[in-house]
């Protein structure tokens, strides 16, 4: 009978342990969710990132620093560069300290100072663009801002409030304020 | 050796020109179109209007095309080399077509030009910005019409002078302080 008892005894522990070592396996899960905010589902360093659109051509092309990407597809980029939008041609590269992708957007804000090349110039000096945040939008394939902006091109010298181009570099829109001074080479 | 300038290239304006605008749009062909309260000004020139199309071509050559309700542009006169000032010359339009490489504005459309108070209308007028001679020409709404102003008569002027001067002189006997004043005695019986 004594032995009986000390059998059962012996079994209720070790089931009591076993119990215990699933709870703990469950805690150690990693968890989506800390005290800083939720952890990248990719955290990236010194990184390329091009994305294709649905025709499996490249839609852009950048290259980061550090690249942290959410479950929610949202993004934090940082010393980023891009170029290639809309393909090889693409007519802007684009460089700016940080970047960010809004969750289930489609464009990525850049944030100051952002310089903007205009790579569709005929071999003379390329148009710069200097402001202080830019979207770059994937769903209708331009760039824009609604900040001031300042620009060069050759001897042109602009400066404006906003502006709207699209990424083939077909047309720039400069929306408001717009002063445009012409230095002739004497 | 360099190649010698003509004329209109020593007076062509060759400052840096300025643009402002509500809007711009940049195209790739190369044609900039600013819309809304434009002006464009250069060293003398001033063009002001609701739209301007800007063609640039090689050495910072350009055509300026400012269309409005009614584009105005003014030039600013210089003196001659005596010093004396010479008028602003004025243009009013539906269309002025400025082109820097032959430094010539078409004034096109219900055109007015003036010159201090010399008017010209007509439908088409060409002014030559370098070398400030206006050229009209009539057209299906009409001949051109020009009224000038006659030049100062020197000797008129001359006579005013005079006949202002000796007021000048007459007046300060009659306001001295010390003087009393003139009172004109009622006439005594006088018939």
């Amino acid at each position: 009978m004594r032995r009986l008892l000390l059998l059962a005894v012996a079994l209720a522990i070790s089931v009591a342990l076993w119990m215990g070592v699933q709870s703990f396996d469950r805690a150690s899960e990693p968890q989506a969710q800390d005290e800083s905010g939720p952890r990248p589902q990719y955290a990236l360093r010194d990184a390329e990132w091009t994305r294709l659109g649905a025709d499996g051509k490249t839609q852009f092309h950048i290259t980061a620093a550090t690249i942290d990407y959410y479950e929610n597809k949202s993004a934090v980029i940082g010393r980023m560069s891009m170029d290639g939008l809309g393909g090889d041609k693409g007519a802007w590269a684009l460089t700016s300290p940080a970047g960010e992708v809004p969750a289930n957007q489609e464009r990525i804000l850049m944030k100051k100072p952002v310089v903007i090349t205009g790579k569709s110039n005929k071999g003379g000096a390329p148009m710069m663009l200097y402001t202080d945040e830019l979207w770059v939008d994937s769903k209708r394939k331009e760039i824009y801002t609604s900040a001031p902006l300042r620009m060069t091109y050759g001897e042109q010298q602009a400066t404006a409030t906003g502006m709207r181009a699209d990424w083939a570099g077909e047309n720039l829109n400069l929306l408001h304020d717009v002063k445009v001074t012409y230095v002739p080479r004497s | 050796a360099p190649a010698k300038k003509n004329n209109a290239d020593v007076l062509r304006p060759t400052g840096p020109v300025t643009i402002t605008a509500d809007r711009a749009e940049w195209s790739k062909t190369g044609v900039m179109v600013y819309t809304g309260n434009v002006s464009l000004v250069s060293e003398k020139m001033k063009m002001n209007g609701n739209r301007l199309e800007l063609t640039q071509f090689p050495e910072s050559q350009y055509t300026a095309k400012i269309t409005g309700d009614q584009a105005h542009l003014e030039h600013a006169g210089e003196p001659t080399e005596k010093g004396e000032p010479t008028p602003t010359v004025t243009a009013d339009a539906s269309t002025l077509l400025y082109d820097s490489r032959t430094s010539v504005v078409d004034v096109i459309g219900n055109a007015k030009m003036t010159r201090g108070k010399d008017e010209v209308t007509g439908s088409n007028i060409r002014y030559n910005v370098a070398e400030r001679r206006i050229q009209a020409t009539g057209g299906d709404a009409g001949q051109v019409k020009i009224v000038i102003q006659p030049p100062p008569d020197k000797k008129l002027q001359l006579q005013k002078a005079a006949e202002s001067k000796a007021a000048e002189i007459k007046a300060p006997e009659s306001t001295t302080p010390d003087a009393k004043p003139a009172v004109s005695k009622p006439a005594e019986n006088t018939p």
